[in-house]
């Protein structure tokens, strides 16, 4: 099934002025009816948590209400209508879409996607025995930069059973797993693209259920630090970061949020295809991260001014 | 440390799910949207203001670290930290 990855995350909420605020504050630019959209036009979507519109919420009372996945074509649209059909509800909406759910209770959209494709460069790094890659007199960076996140990357849940978790989006959705974390849960990734994962599986007890974070990527590690420090001193606490992690390689920056969830920041992914063969590992604090930062306030190694002289 | 009601509460700003995170997504944002509870932003947690027990999300049933609080005679909102007192200090009026 050519799944691309997650298109738009929909979020049911009290609070919809600061959820506003946040994501204007962490990038995205504004579309309307509550649609906050990366530059690829991937997206999240703030709305009532009443809105009748939306999903049923789970249990937990997590406020992501719905995943809606980008894929291929109208062909993949039909299939994943005629698979998923076979032992639930499949609603075909007003737009086209189609609306049900996973095995949990988590709701699913599929869409033909919105994706638009970007072309931009990403971060350039010279460095000896390598030609250069950013050009003579081309600064690598400028202080007061605000980058812009350019695409949904990956969601993680937690889930009562990953499990029964990781065989429903495999067997019925054809993910492949990438990586895993022994007990804990699966790195997957959809047929439709690369990427190490664009869904993460964190088993948890039930009344957990929920959504742990999601994410979009940046130009490169940069960015994510750029755009991560514009939020601290915008008042936005972090969670988790900046560092690298190990499964994926992407760089991270996590950010508590309004939508009771975290919101990250991630770059320079890696990419994997039928070759690949998962790796498996116990969760903690080395399996997880090659290394991790603080974030302090700017500083400088100097002394007080020189005295002038006759002083 | 959060007011309600004539009472002065104060809790360690650490969430009892991960244990070595702060609560609030914007600083000083500690409470839901209701005002009713303090809220960890990262995992949607809700703890009771007046006893600091986790009454909704992944650590339900874990309680926030309180800390010893007082008014004293010049009517200041005196807490103690690691067994000292009054290293934070606030105008109780305030
Ligand atoms: S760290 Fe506070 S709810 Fe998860
Ligand atoms: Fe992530």
């Amino acid at each position: 099934m050519n799944i691309i990855g997650p298109d738009t995350l929909v979020f049911g909420v009290e609070d919809i002025d600061n959820c506003t605020q946040f994501l204007l504050d962490y990038g995205l630019e504004p579309a309307g009816n509550g649609r906050f959209e990366a530059l690829d036009g991937t997206g999240v979507v703030i709305a009532s948590k009443d809105d009748p519109s939306l999903p049923a919420p789970l249990q937990s009372g997590s406020m992501l209400r719905k995943t809606i996945y980008g894929v291929a074509d109208q062909s993949t649209l039909a299939a994943i209508a005629d698979e998923l059909g076979k032992d639930r509800e499949v609603t075909v909406l007003n737009d086209g879409t189609l609306e049900t759910t996973d095995d949990f209770g988590f709701a699913l959209g599929f869409q033909v996607t919105v994706r638009k494709p970007l072309s931009l460069s990403a971060e350039q790094v010279n460095a000896p025995g390598n030609s250069p890659k950013r050009g003579v007199n081309e600064v690598g960076v400028h202080s007061h930069a605000e980058p812009k996140p350019r695409s949904l990357s990956h969601v993680v849940y937690f889930v009562p059973d990953s499990v029964k978790a990781e065989a429903f989006y495999a067997d019925r959705l054809g993910f492949v797993t990438s990586d895993r974390f022994t007990g804990v849960g699966p790195f997957m990734r959809p047929a439709g693209t690369d990427d190490h994962h664009t869904l993460f599986l964190i088993q948890t007890p039930p009344h957990m259920q929920g959504c742990e974070h999601f994410t979009f990527h940046m130009g490169g590690p940069t960015e994510v630090i750029q755009a991560g420090t514009n939020m601290v001193n915008k008042g936005y606490e972090s969670f988790w970061g900046p560092g690298r992690h190990i499964f994926g390689s992407n760089w991270f920056w996590y950010f508590k949020s309004p939508m009771g969830c975290n919101m990250e920041y991630d770059a320079d992914m890696d990419l994997h295809d039928d070759q690949w063969v998962a790796r498996e590992a116990t969760l903690g604090a080395d399996a997880s991260q090659a290394f991790l930062l603080q974030f302090r306030e700017k500083w400088a190694p100097m002394g007080p001014p020189p005295k002038t002289s006759g002083q | 440390m959060v007011r309600r009601e004539g009472c002065v509460y104060a809790y360690h700003d650490a969430c009892p799910h991960y244990g070595d995170t702060t609560l609030p997504w914007r600083q000083d944002a500690y409470l839901d949207p209701s005002g009713e509870h303090i809220m960890c932003a990262a995992h949607g947690a809700l703890f009771e203001i007046s006893t600091g027990r986790c009454v909704s999300g992944p650590c339900e049933g874990q309680y926030l670290t309180s800390m010893p609080v007082y008014i004293n005679d010049a009517d200041e909102v005196v807490v103690t930290l690691n067994g000292t007192d009054s290293q934070i200090r606030s105008d109780s009026s305030s």
